[in-house]
């Protein structure tokens, strides 16, 4: 029916298949929302635990200065776990602007 | 071509370490020449005479590079200078908005500072508190404080590598005026412009975290992705695939050598529209060190093509280390340049002759070809990138083979479903949902995987 090359006949292929899975896809998550936990990014993958990460991994937020970084560190050795990621206003230098930053990046199980 | 540009390189290397000045490396470049040009009946002598050249010309290269221009930004700002200066210029690349503040690379053409006034040159990294849009080649005047950037994790080292000695920070909007002029430079503008298309399209389709995923993979953008999915890649050993690399420009040669196919136009022609494509994606993807390597190589493997001569992977490497050293010869210290060309030079250097010793030839089922194909390919990687990853990111990750395997694969995928994505979303809208709806569980499947083999013991091991 069509002359086409076997290079355009892959081309073809991979488009027609990768359309279809996506529809799959669509269709899935509408009829099953349990299905978004796989065809989604978990928090876990993109922020940290701040009650477990680590100085070292603190020190990879945009910023976060090596100061501040102790601070939260040693306010959690005093205070205990966080419950909320609102007490990390609570720490001398982090304001508004700067809780924005954290809030992308850190979560409180 | 590689003794050529193993000389430059050696030249250039000579050069820094030495902290020779432009002047006398030159003049000594003169001398060589001329006792080049004498010895041209003896092919010793003047092989040696040309290597001479050739390393004194590297040397002399890296000397320039140094000097900077009088009329340069740096010589009128000093060190902790408070003054508040009022800079005119344009903006010479696309604006990017990211934790609630526009940033963009800003070319200076004229300073002010209290009566004084010069006409002035250079590049600063100009921070807008909110959201504004501002494009390429827009001319402004802005008003705010000049400083040296922070030396911290090497941004400054990496922000001199690009030219930018100065980082302006600016807090309200009526600190900048515009000027209602523009200063386009067509050949950069309209990769910009496609740019922008793009991005578009990915992010309208995909949701954000995926949409910066693809955005790295396909343009080589890379400020979207939180920092620790980078880290967790840092770990895995697998952050290479948010680079652009030769791997995407196969992909645009192979699309454009398809679609010019389909025109029956004379090969002559196709190879011309895919040569400007090349270029053209090169530029979109804002000339990194691995875009441009691989950008050069696939260039002269289309001329090969054309003038049905063999391409050496070899010469057409040294080749695109000539062209990038020849335009910035301190790329040499670039981590990019450097992970760049060792990963390729290891992968051609090794993979055939483990191939060879292992007698992986004579394997005849497709899949377990492939699998170790695939193994191969990213251990070769891993040999010769090793060293540079231990020494500039401390860190050891035996899991790098195995990771490569899985994430390597995927990223491939990805990457084609992101071309996909891009022509579709162009030239038959209502089919890219369901190809994003693709990407986005290849992407997410990428990261649950990677996050997993960083999770597994000894995957890694810090050297400090």
């Amino acid at each position: 029916m069509f002359n086409l090359t076997r290079q355009e006949r892959q081309v073809i292929l991979f488009l027609l298949s990768a359309a279809l899975l996506g529809l799959g896809i669509n269709f899935l998550l509408k009829i099953n929302p349990g299905f978004k936990k796989i065809a989604r990014v978990e928090k876990y993958v993109t922020h940290k635990d701040l009650n477990r990460v680590s100085y070292q991994e603190l020190l990879l937020a945009p910023g976060l200065s090596p100061a501040l970084a102790k601070k939260i560190i040693s306010y959690r050795n005093t205070h205990g776990r966080f419950k909320d990621l609102q007490q990390l206003k609570e720490i001398k230098g982090i304001g508004d602007c700067r809780y924005q930053k954290l809030e992308a990046l850190f979560y409180v199980e | 071509m590689i003794t050529l540009a193993l000389t430059f390189c050696a030249g250039i290397f000579c050069g820094h370490y030495t902290k020779a000045t432009f002047l006398p490396a030159y003049s000594f470049a003169w001398v060589f020449l001329l006792l080049t040009v004498l010895s041209l009946r003896s092919i010793k002598m003047f092989n040696i005479f040309l290597l001479a050249l050739i390393f004194l010309w590297g040397m002399a290269s890296l000397g320039n590079s140094r000097v900077l221009p009088r009329c340069h930004i740096r010589n009128y700002v000093f060190y902790k200078d408070n003054r508040p200066y009022r800079v005119r210029g344009f903006i010479i690349s696309q604006p990017v908005f990211k934790y609630n503040r526009t940033s963009f690379v800003f070319a200076i053409e004229e300073i002010l500072c209290d009566s004084f006034e010069a006409k002035s040159c250079g590049k600063i990294l100009v921070y807008i508190d909110g959201r504004y849009q501002w494009r390429y080649g827009e001319a402004l005047a802005l008003y705010g404080r000049l400083y040296r950037p922070f030396s911290q994790k090497g941004y400054r080292g990496y922000l001199t590598s690009q030219g930018i000695y100065f980082i302006m920070q600016i807090k309200t909007r009526e600190c900048v005026s515009v000027l209602n002029q523009k200063r386009l430079w067509r050949l950069k503008g309209f990769p910009l412009y496609l740019k922008d298309k793009i991005e578009g399209i990915i992010f309208r389709h995909l949701s954000s975290l995926p949409a910066s995923i693809l955005d790295a993979m396909l343009l080589g953008e890379k400020k979207y992705i939180p920092p620790y999915i980078t880290d967790a890649m840092v770990k895995s050993g697998t952050v290479h695939i948010l680079v652009v690399s030769g791997f995407n420009v196969g992909i645009v040669t192979y699309v454009m050598l398809l679609l010019l196919k389909l025109t029956r136009l004379p090969k002559i022609y196709r190879f011309f529209i895919t040569a400007c494509s090349l270029v053209s994606y090169c530029l979109i993807t804002g000339a990194s060190t691995p875009v441009v390597r691989a950008t050069v190589m696939a260039l002269v493997f289309v001329a090969a093509y054309w003038f049905r001569r063999e391409p050496d992977l070899y010469h057409s490497c040294a080749l695109a280390a000539m062209f990038i050293l020849v335009i910035n010869p301190r790329q040499l210290f670039d981590i990019g340049f450097q992970l760049s060309f060792s990963s390729v030079i290891s992968i051609i250097y090794f993979t055939e002759r483990i191939k060879r010793m292992l007698h992986l030839d004579s394997l005849s089922q497709p899949a377990l070809k492939f699998i170790t194909n695939s193994l191969l390919v990213s251990f070769s990687a891993w040999l010769g990138t090793m060293l540079l990853v231990a020494h500039y990111f401390k860190i050891f990750s035996p899991i790098t083979v195995l990771a490569n395997l899985f994430i390597a694969s995927l990223a491939t995928l990805i990457t084609l479903l992101g071309f996909a994505l891009v022509i579709t979303g162009l030239a038959l809208p209502p089919l890219a949902p369901s190809i994003a709806a693709t990407a986005e569980l290849a992407i997410a499947l990428l990261l649950r995987i990677n996050a997993l083999l960083v999770q597994l013991p000894a995957a890694y091991f810090y050297l400090h």
